[in-house]
């Protein structure tokens, strides 16, 4: 695996003083079910590892007038158990559920799905369905960034784990009358990269017509995609089946996922992107009817 | 120029002082270190479940925990399942079940399970097939070790009377 040292700060300012020390030879860890195998496949090898696990408080979901701050230790599991985060981003924790395997899911972090910045992480693309920012804790101090802006490239984040970590993740609760769903294709149940994955929010005016959505779709660029079209021509729209399909269809349309062997190919991944974001508009609004239920 | 890291932490309910690589695995340090070899080392990727122990009372792969990360938390393996002389009720249910070919996911599996008892006294086959979902067998097909599950969860109700 190939590090020298190990270090277990107790607090925010102990591991931001060792990151600064070090200069740059040290690197955050949290979960460690990425980094440690980057590391054993001697790619982007950091000398040392400073796991923030024991700093207090980085585990918790919180909610905060219409904001949800999420931990940078907060795992799948914490997330997929939640019911602050069942109740209000229902395509957050569906998300979480459905990472990698249970053991899996009770060492790896949302912010460490974000850092690794693949465009299919499920946790990540799921948080594009809302309006997400991060904090970000350096030893020069702490500054936000918008979650779309924190992805530089395939695999590449803004944040640099040997400089700085993100504390939280903040996620703003859309208005009252919101329904949000996440769905995900794979070959297999478990421990499988999604062929594509989708996650919808919907703001609805008191009539059920659409006021605001979100379609965020993965992994069909090199970063997570947001189906622009699809949104918009959702807007003012009642809720129905021909009107989901419609949007399903643009959403596949604009999507751009490339041949993959693992995931399939190009036109097989783009006809499933209209299938799972057919189900997941059907799913919210379903979701709607037994919140009124 | 890498210094030897000292850790401790409670494996099976006994609190162990090893002097450990800095870099080392959890799984490296229970198999070569305390010489606890039921926890098996399969794929050493995440991916296969052979090498599951409960960290605070929640299965991980041992292969990708760093061992320093169990400073002063506790382990449970295999090894700690049974009671003296007296296997675990699970592991009694493999046995008899068939659950066991080569036997290689077994610790695993075991561990994976009694996780899954101790928050579900009673799970339905479907949820036994979720929590056991990370932990693969290329032997049994499965059926034998859900069966087991099952069997092992009336021994417990039985026991319990
Ligand atoms: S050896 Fe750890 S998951 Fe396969
Ligand atoms: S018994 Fe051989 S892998 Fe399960």
């Amino acid at each position: 695996m190939d590090w020298e040292a190990y270090f277990l700060p107790q607090s925010l300012e102990e591991a931001l003083a060792i990151l600064e020390e070090k200069q740059r030879a040290a690197r955050i860890l949290a979960g460690g079910t990425d980094l440690v195998l980057q590391q054993r496949r001697a790619r982007n090898k950091a000398k040392m590892l400073v796991d923030i696990s024991r700093i207090p408080g980085l585990s918790q979901i919180v909610k905060e007038d219409d904001l949800i701050h999420i931990g940078a230790m907060c795992t799948h599991s914490d997330a997929a158990n939640s019911t602050l985060l069942n109740q209000y981003l229902p395509a957050l924790s569906c998300a979480c559920s459905q990472i990698g395997s249970p053991q899996i899911r009770n060492m790896g972090t949302l912010v460490g799905n974000i850092v690794s910045a693949q465009p299919g992480a499920d946790a990540a693309l799921a948080l594009h369905a809302f309006e997400t920012s991060v904090t970000i804790a350096a030893y020069a101090g702490t500054r936000q960034m918008s979650l779309p802006d924190i992805y530089a490239g395939l695999g590449l984040c803004c944040v640099d784990s040997t400089r700085e970590l993100i504390t939280r993740i903040t996620v703003k609760i859309p208005g009252k009358r919101m329904v949000n769903a996440f769905e995900r294709l794979s070959t297999r149940g478990t421990l499988t990269l999604p062929v594509v994955n989708t996650g919808v929010c919907l703001e609805l005016h008191d009539d059920d017509s659409v006021a605001s959505s979100r379609i965020a779709v993965g992994p069909v660029s090199p970063k997570p995609f947001r189906a622009v079209k699809a949104e918009s021509f959702l807007v003012g729209k009642k809720m129905n089946a021909e009107v989901f399909q419609q949007a399903a269809d643009m959403a596949a349309r604009e999507s751009q996922p490339r041949d993959s062997l693992l995931r399939g190919s190009r036109d097989f991944r783009r006809s499933m992107v209209s299938v799972i974001v057919r189900r997941a508009l059907q799913r919210s609004a379903d979701m709607r009817l037994t919140y009124e239920g | 120029m890498r210094d030897k890291a000292k850790l401790k932490m409670k494996v099976n309910g006994k609190t162990h002082s090893v002097e450990v690589e800095p870099d080392a695995s959890l799984l490296e340090v229970l198999r070569d270190q305390l010489n606890l070899r039921g926890t098996k080392k399969g794929c050493e990727e995440g991916e296969c479940g052979a090498c599951t122990v409960l960290i605070d009372g929640l299965p991980v792969v041992s292969c990708l925990t760093p061992a320093l990360k169990c400073q002063g938390l506790s382990v449970e393996t295999v090894e700690g399942m049974e009671d003296g002389k007296k296997l675990h009720p699970l592991q009694e249910a493999f046995l008899e079940t068939g659950a066991v070919q080569c036997g290689y996911c077994t610790s695993g599996m075991l561990m994976s399970s009694r996780h899954l008892l101790e928050k579900n006294t009673n799970p339905t086959a479907e949820e036994i097939k979720i929590g056991l979902s990370g932990n693969l067998c290329r032997c049994t097909g499965y059926v034998q070790i859900i069966e087991a599950v099952l069997s092992a969860v009336k021994k417990i109700k039985e026991s319990e009377k």
